[in-house]
């Protein structure tokens, strides 16, 4: 107990980034798991964390309060861009989401209300570890339900084959549009969260890099699984924790680590389990045909 | 009973007309053959009708409700299904999942139920899973592929599953393209007894195939095109007489 509480005093920060960042994972599985690469969560977190913290600074609104405005105005932004860019397909998606981004950040380095290129700071500090884990949980919670909905269903069959998908009566725009604006809202979560958890923002917060690490989970841990999503966010913001003694080539290892993981688990770590699951399988109905 | 309208269809590719003034019914209960040479627009005349393209003259109905101009989905629902001639399955979902996405249209479970744990949603699971293996049993599908993802399930398999994928729609119109591409004689007698006993429940049917003997001994009426053009209709004794199919199909085999 007491080396627990110890631990806890050492690593409260790191815990805190590992929950964050699974949130933000979770919100890019969303899109994933139907099948489009759209990458604006970075973008839609810091949209969500400026309104956030200026709401808690100038009204003084509790943390939850704050947080649901941030994640509904990420979401409000999402459905107005998703309606033209979510019909857009593949790279392209993915280049006019970059682009978004990038105007965001713009946007941020320049208005006033935002702070420009220095940012806000003296955001309350009122994220603690038990909200980011409950949000967590909950999140997880939706996740693990949706796969048993309709909608869940719906989201399966436009990331297997939009165009099948509509001949059995999905419309992949809608599937691709909610699925959008509610990454948009997970990841305004996200990004409540965090600038609360730290005493300032800044528009370099919320830049392609971030974006990048937010693939990176997906990707390391499984591309359209919400649970290899939270994984890669742990996996990978621990990383540099455990090569910390490598100092100067902490970062070699980082990307030798990533390199090893897309090489020889292309379907990420969770896909693992389930290449492994559907492998045995497909050897179990070819004997079938054998006999 | 519902049936199903082509009223002068046309349509055309940037300068190459791939249909034109295709007219014919297809009635509940019957199965209308529509057969011609390679590149006849057989294909294109299930995409027109499925909303995947849309006609650039002529419109095609179901009952009184005009399909063209409707969307993909938005027919789909109306229970318009059909089969890929270029199989397109869901390929890492397996047999059983494939079909109940099949079923989306008759789906009634409440969507928000799996939320709370609602019981009706377990239930209806349980029945979609059920009636999946009921109709994978129907086509054919071997048992121990029903947990196999798509992908790996052995051609014919897979072409059998795009028909269970369809009949889990309930539909009120099936458009079946080459189904029997690559089946063996015994299979394909199979899939004849399969095809009448669909149209029995009072389905509206249109069989794409290439397979004369089966084309002639399932449907109740045939169609032919030719360069996307009508050139006959009528029995299938009737249209094996018509000089003009005859005459079609000897040109393009001695082009081949
Ligand atoms: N989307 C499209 N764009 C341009 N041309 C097309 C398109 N779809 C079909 N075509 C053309 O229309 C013609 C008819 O093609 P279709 O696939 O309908 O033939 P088919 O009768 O199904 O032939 P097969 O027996 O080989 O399947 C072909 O010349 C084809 O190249
Ligand atoms: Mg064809």
């Amino acid at each position: 107990m007491e080396w627990l509480v110890h631990f806890y005093a050492l690593h409260s920060k790191l815990i805190d980034q590992i929950g964050i960042n699974a949130i933000f994972a979770l919100s890019l599985s969303l899109t994933l798991q139907a099948g489009h690469l759209a990458l604006a969560n970075a973008a839609f977190g810091g949209i969500a964390a400026y309104v956030a913290s200026l709401l808690s600074l100038s009204r003084g609104w509790p943390l939850s309060v704050t947080t649901l405005i941030g994640a509904a105005a990420a979401a409000a932004v999402g459905a107005v861009i998703g309606l033209p860019v979510t019909r857009l397909r593949g790279v392209f998606l993915a280049i006019a989401t970059i682009g978004f981004g990038e105007i965001a950040l713009i946007v941020e380095n320049n208005l006033s209300i935002t702070g420009g290129a220095e940012g806000l700071s003296q955001i309350p500090n009122e994220t603690t570890t038990w909200k980011i884990y409950l949000v967590l949980a909950i999140l997880a919670f939706f996740f693990w339900r949706l796969r048993r909905t309709r909608a869940g269903w719906a989201i399966a069959a436009v990331r297997e084959d939009e165009y099948a998908a509509a001949s059995f009566g999905i419309d992949p725009a809608r599937v691709k549009f909610w699925t959008f604006v509610g990454s948009a809202a997970i990841a305004g979560i996200a990004g409540s969260l965090y600038a609360h958890e730290n005493f300032f923002i800044s528009p370099g917060d919320w830049g392609f890099s971030r974006m990048i690490d937010i693939l990176v989970y997906c990707v390391i841990g499984g591309a359209a699984s919400p649970w290899g999503a939270m994984l890669g966010a742990a996996i990978i913001s621990l990383l540099p924790e455990v090569f910390r003694f490598l100092h100067d080539y902490r970062d070699i290892v980082n990307g030798i680590v990533l390199l090893a993981v897309v090489i020889f688990a292309p379907q990420g770590i969770a896909g693992l389990w389930s290449r492994d699951q559907r492998g045995r399988k497909a050897a179990a109905a070819a004997e079938g045909q054998s006999r | 009973m519902s049936s199903l309208h082509y009223h002068d269809v046309g349509i055309n590719f940037g300068g190459v007309h791939a249909l034109s003034g295709v007219s014919f019914d297809v009635r509940s209960g019957h199965v209308v053959g529509l057969i011609g040479p390679n590149g006849a627009g057989k294909t294109t005349l299930i995409n027109v009708t499925t909303g995947v393209v849309a006609p650039t003259a002529g419109s095609v109905t179901l009952d009184d409700a005009p399909l063209s101009g409707r969307r993909q989905h938005q027919i789909a629902r109306l229970g318009v299904a059909r089969t890929y001639q270029n199989i397109r399955l869901f390929p890492r979902m397996t047999a059983i999942e494939n079909v109940v996405v099949g079923a989306t249209r008759i789906r009634r479970d409440p969507d928000l139920g799996a939320f709370v744990f609602l019981p009706a949603v377990r239930r209806a699971r349980i029945e979609l899973e059920e009636h999946a293996r009921y109709l994978l049993h129907r086509v054919g599908v071997p048992r121990d592929e029903w947990e196999t993802a798509a992908s790996v399930m052995p051609y014919g398999s897979q072409r059998r599953l795009e028909v269970a994928r369809a009949l889990a729609m309930r539909p009120r119109v099936l458009l079946l393209d080459e189904p029997a591409a690559g089946m063996n004689p015994a299979e394909t007698a199979g899939l004849q007894a399969l095809i009448r006993s669909i149209a029995e429940e009072d389905v509206a049917v249109m069989l794409v195939e290439h397979d004369m003997p089966l084309v002639m001994g399932t449907c109740d009426r045939v169609a032919v095109l030719n360069f996307g053009e009508l050139i006959a209709q009528g029995t299938p004794a009737e249209v094996s007489r018509d000089p003009a199919v005859v005459e079609a199909y000897l040109g393009s085999e001695a082009a081949q």
